[in-house]
């Protein structure tokens, strides 16, 4: 519950503040953001899985948007920073979506 | 297997394996639970939905914990569906009770940790959101806007060359234009003087008024012949002599009494009108032995009045030459 409270809080921040994004971090913010998103339907399903652990969460939470961006970051430096946002974007993508299936199987048993 | 025997060694192993059974159950339940207190979880509702949890079947994203169920039921690993696998002791959790009970708060540390996170993931995605629909080019990677500039770059260059090549186009109109105009300009003018010279257009100028009248006898067209080509010598530009213009082709003939002129009889008094230098050909006129003083000396009188502005206003229609044609100019 207070998840979810703080997810609109932080929609609503962000959409009345409409911040400038700092130009280096422009173009981690997206990656980032997927990854996040990917570590929150990780936990959700754990916590319907009941293994929720609210370390594991955070843990995995930063490591995903910091692995996420280093990852992009090394693509710029090395020329391919398109495609492996792409890779980066794909993987997290299939998570997001196998993590979403099995939430799915836990409410709707189907 | 009819005998006492076995059934006693039946019931011996049936006791045996009942004890163990029921050891094992409990000594898992208490590892399970003491794993959940320690999570500061509901720790009776967890383990009732530990034994009734069905395997995950993807990967494991999140720590494996040992699972109960698996130590005294093979089912259930096989088992899709939780409810009808073993009777657990709590109330049967469905996936939307589970929800509910997600869904209310407990002040647990834990909560308010991914309240914490998911605050900064909407920021994040409100922030992104506003940046990617805001502005096109902000989101754009180095070497995309380096592409872009490439493509912007080249597309100004041959839009410029295009408005070179227009440019110049629209010159050479104008320029065409500009000749057109003044070729028309040029004929026009041509065409007043030589309508004026040619006596199809009325003329008006500095000029003198000629009287010219019969004495005792009528005058001779050579007389008044004499008189049109001093007039002409003088460099009179345009001349009517009683509202006839005189052209190239004008004659003068003798007839009876009278004088013809281009085929239509004329009278005394013939009155003169030239356009040209009033000085010049009142001097040419006067000179003598010239025209007027041969008219005088024949009888007639003849008087010139000059004028700084005469009128010819007879004109004639050039008739198209019967013999003579252009000759090819350049």
């Amino acid at each position: 519950m207070i998840a979810i409270v703080g997810l609109v809080i932080g929609v609503v921040a962000g959409l009345v503040l409409q911040p400038t994004v700092p130009l280096i971090l422009q173009p981690y913010l997206p990656i980032a953001v997927v990854a996040a998103l990917d570590a929150l339907f990780g936990g959700l399903r754990a916590m319907l899985d009941g293994l929720f652990d609210d370390k594991v969460f955070l843990v995995s939470f930063l490591s995903n948007v910091v692995v996420a961006a280093f990852i992009v970051f090394l693509g710029d430096q090395l020329g391919v920073g398109g495609q492996l946002s792409t890779a980066v974007v794909v993987v997290l993508g299939i998570r997001i979506f196998s993590n979403a299936a099995s939430i799915r199987r836990h409410i709707f048993k189907a | 297997m009819g005998s006492v025997k076995d059934h006693a060694e039946d019931g011996a192993e049936n006791q045996l394996e009942n004890q163990l059974e029921n050891q094992l159950e409990n000594q898992l339940e208490n590892q399970a639970e003491n794993q959940l207190e320690n999570q500061a979880e509901h720790a009776a509702e967890h383990a009732a939905d530990k034994k009734s949890e069905p395997p995950v079947e993807t990967g494991a994203a999140a720590p494996q914990k040992p699972e109960p169920a698996d130590a005294h039921t093979e089912e259930a690993d096989t088992e899709e569906a939780d409810a009808d696998t073993e009777p657990p002791p709590a109330t049967p959790a469905s996936g939307w009770r589970r929800v509910a009970q997600l869904l209310r708060p407990h002040g647990t540390r834990s909560e308010l940790l991914s309240g914490l996170l998911c605050l900064a993931l909407g920021f994040a995605l409100a922030v992104q959101v506003g940046q990617s629909t805001g502005d096109q080019l902000s989101s754009l990677r180095q070497d995309e806007l380096v592409r872009l500039l490439d493509e912007v770059t080249q597309r100004a260059e041959q839009l410029d060359a295009e408005v070179a090549d227009l440019e110049e186009i629209r010159d050479d109109l104008q320029s065409e234009d500009g000749r057109d105009q003044a070729a028309r300009d040029l004929a026009q003018q041509r065409a007043a003087q030589e309508g004026i010279l040619s006596g199809r257009l009325p003329a008006q100028g500095p000029g003198v008024q000629i009287h010219v009248a019969d004495g005792g006898k009528p005058l001779e067209a050579q007389m008044l012949f004499n008189l049109l080509e001093e007039l002409r010598n003088a460099g009179a530009e345009a001349i009517q002599v009683n509202g006839v213009r005189l052209v190239t082709t004008s004659y003068f003939v003798d007839s009876g009494g009278g004088v013809v002129l281009d085929g239509a009889a004329i009278a005394s008094p013939y009155e003169w009108t030239a356009i040209g230098d009033p000085e010049t050909i009142d001097r040419a006129l006067e000179i003598p032995g010239g025209a007027l003083p041969r008219i005088r000396e024949e009888g007639g009188e003849a008087t010139t009045t000059p004028s700084d502005e005469v009128t010819v206003d007879a004109v004639r229609i050039p008739g198209e030459p019967e013999y003579a044609e252009p000759t090819d100019e350049e």
